[in-house]
């Protein structure tokens, strides 16, 4: 069940989550995962491959529902959420894009967010002239443009450059900061998970089950190489203990 | 080099259509010239734009109403699994239903009327504007739509934004088609049960052997259809694709 709850915290209580995979069969991909994320906190949701990251952030923006236990939103928080894939309407191009999603933003507000994007010079442009790389900044655009209460990533900054990356979780960040955004982001990038997040969710082989949890008490910009590479290596051991 | 291979083309027919009058006889085929003298015949006594007037005007209140509830059906029947199971055998027993029987039972039953006569013609092209738009509807990409509800756009916008031009090439296939095929029956419709139009002047001209009356309102016909498919349909077309054709 999906809840607009009456807190302002994120309250995931799954017990059970199933899909139809074809001719009448379904198939668990999620089991028992209960966590809470707090306004303005960035969880990080690492596991297997395939192990259900998506489906969880699915069931969260109400794609999918949850058969035994219940997902909660913020009360009236307006929901940001960047797919995996850009999902970009082909036949409207960037500003327009954008503007659907957020029709409340202010011209300058757009002009904003598309600077801080490099893409002021493509608001015209249609998405089929696009890289991926672009298309990716398009769907954090128009994800940023909302002004979401809570923010949905599912690995958005794979297939991205390096410098293009980090200046994007930046931009993250201090979004997240300034709205107090309450944010779940799914990444197999540790690094980046641990560079983003107060703490890092480890979800188990399908059916998924909450294996661990690793807070991260370190301010952002306090997080040194070593320290980084000391929680990188705990979330190694918790994930391969699986 | 388009437009003289285009112009060639023009001029060969016209010239085995010379060709053919003379073998033939004026009488089964008369020149393009003599043709051209009744058309404009035709037109000075103000008969043509009467009637091609009265033509398109059926063309066009038979083509809005089957392709306006063919849409709506067709999105229906695609999005809507059990509204497709109860309507199909309607749209096949439709699509099979000989125009001619559709005619003569509108005329019978409604009477030799506009409204039966323009009905009949919409209900002949219906299923064929329903088939296309619910091909159409059954490939929506979901995924936008997951986009739609995630970022609550409005019923409106959803229409507007995400549906419409996922269908447009669906509705401008249905539309080029139908056209078509819509004029073809409405000329039939008028030879049957009206008192005017080109397919009315088409049956006098018949009655009376008149190949000359014949042509002289057959091919200002086809012109303008041509004209509407060159200057509407074909542009319309374009414009909602516009976005294919962007370079990568």
């Amino acid at each position: 069940m999906l809840h607009a709850g009456d807190s302002d915290r994120l309250d995931v209580a799954i017990e059970r989550l199933s899909l139809p995979q074809g001719f009448g069969v379904h198939r668990q991909i999620l089991g028992d995962i209960g966590f809470s994320v707090a306004p303005g906190e960035v969880a990080a949701l690492v596991g297997p491959s395939g192990c259900g990251k998506t489906t969880l952030l699915r069931a969260l923006a109400g794609l999918v529902p949850v058969q035994e236990g219940y997902v909660r939103l913020p009360k009236d928080g307006r929901l940001g959420f960047v797919f995996q894939e850009p999902r970009l309407l082909p036949w409207r191009d960037v500003e327009t894009n954008v503007r659907l999603a957020a029709p409340q933003a202010t011209s300058s507000e757009l002009e904003t967010i598309f600077a801080a994007l490099g893409l002021s010079e493509y608001r015209r442009d249609f998405p089929a002239s696009l890289s991926l790389g672009l298309a990716r900044r398009v769907a954090i655009a128009r994800a940023f443009a909302i002004e979401p209460d809570v923010l949905l990533l599912d690995e958005p900054f794979v297939s991205l450059d390096a410098a293009l990356a980090l200046r994007l979780r930046q931009e993250l960040l201090a979004l997240i900061e300034a709205r107090c955004v309450t944010s779940l982001i799914v990444t197999h990038n540790l690094e980046e998970a641990i560079a983003l997040a107060d703490r890092v969710l480890i979800l188990s082989s399908r059916p998924a089950r909450l294996i661990a949890e690793v807070p991260i008490p370190l301010p952002r910009i306090e997080r040194t190489n070593t320290e980084i590479a000391f929680i990188r290596a705990e979330v190694v051991s918790r994930l391969s203990l699986e | 080099m388009n437009y003289v291979l285009r112009i060639a083309s023009l001029l060969l027919l016209l010239g085995l259509w010379q060709f053919g009058s003379a073998h033939f006889g004026p009488r089964l085929l008369p020149t393009p010239l003599s043709v051209l003298a009744a058309i404009a015949e035709q037109a000075r006594s103000g008969a043509l734009v009467l009637n091609l007037a009265a033509t398109l005007a059926r063309v066009a209140a038979s083509f809005i109403l089957a392709m306006s509830f063919g849409a709506v059906i067709g999105v229906l029947m695609g999005r809507h699994p059990s509204f497709d199971r109860i309507a199909d055998s309607w749209v096949v027993i439709l699509l099979n239903l000989p125009a001619l029987v559709i005619i003569v039972l509108a005329y019978v039953w409604v009477g030799l009327n506009e409204v039966a006569a323009i009905g009949a013609v919409a209900l002949n092209k219906l299923p064929n504007a329903i088939v296309t738009v619910r091909e159409g509807a059954r490939a929506l990409n979901s995924e936008l739509d997951e986009v739609a509800q995630v970022f609550r756009m409005p019923a409106r916008v959803r229409l507007r934004h995400v549906l419409l031009p996922q269908l447009a090439p669906y509705i401008a296939a249905a539309a080029r088609s139908g056209l078509s095929l819509v004029w073809k029956i409405v000329l039939v419709v008028e030879l049957m049960g009206r008192s005017n139009g080109v397919g009315f002047e088409i049956g006098v001209a018949f009655q009376l052997f008149d190949i000359r009356l014949l042509l002289a309102y057959a091919i200002p016909f086809v012109i303008v259809m041509l004209a509407i498919e060159t200057f509407l349909v074909q542009p319309f077309e374009r414009h909602v694709a516009r976005w294919r054709f962007r370079p990568a």
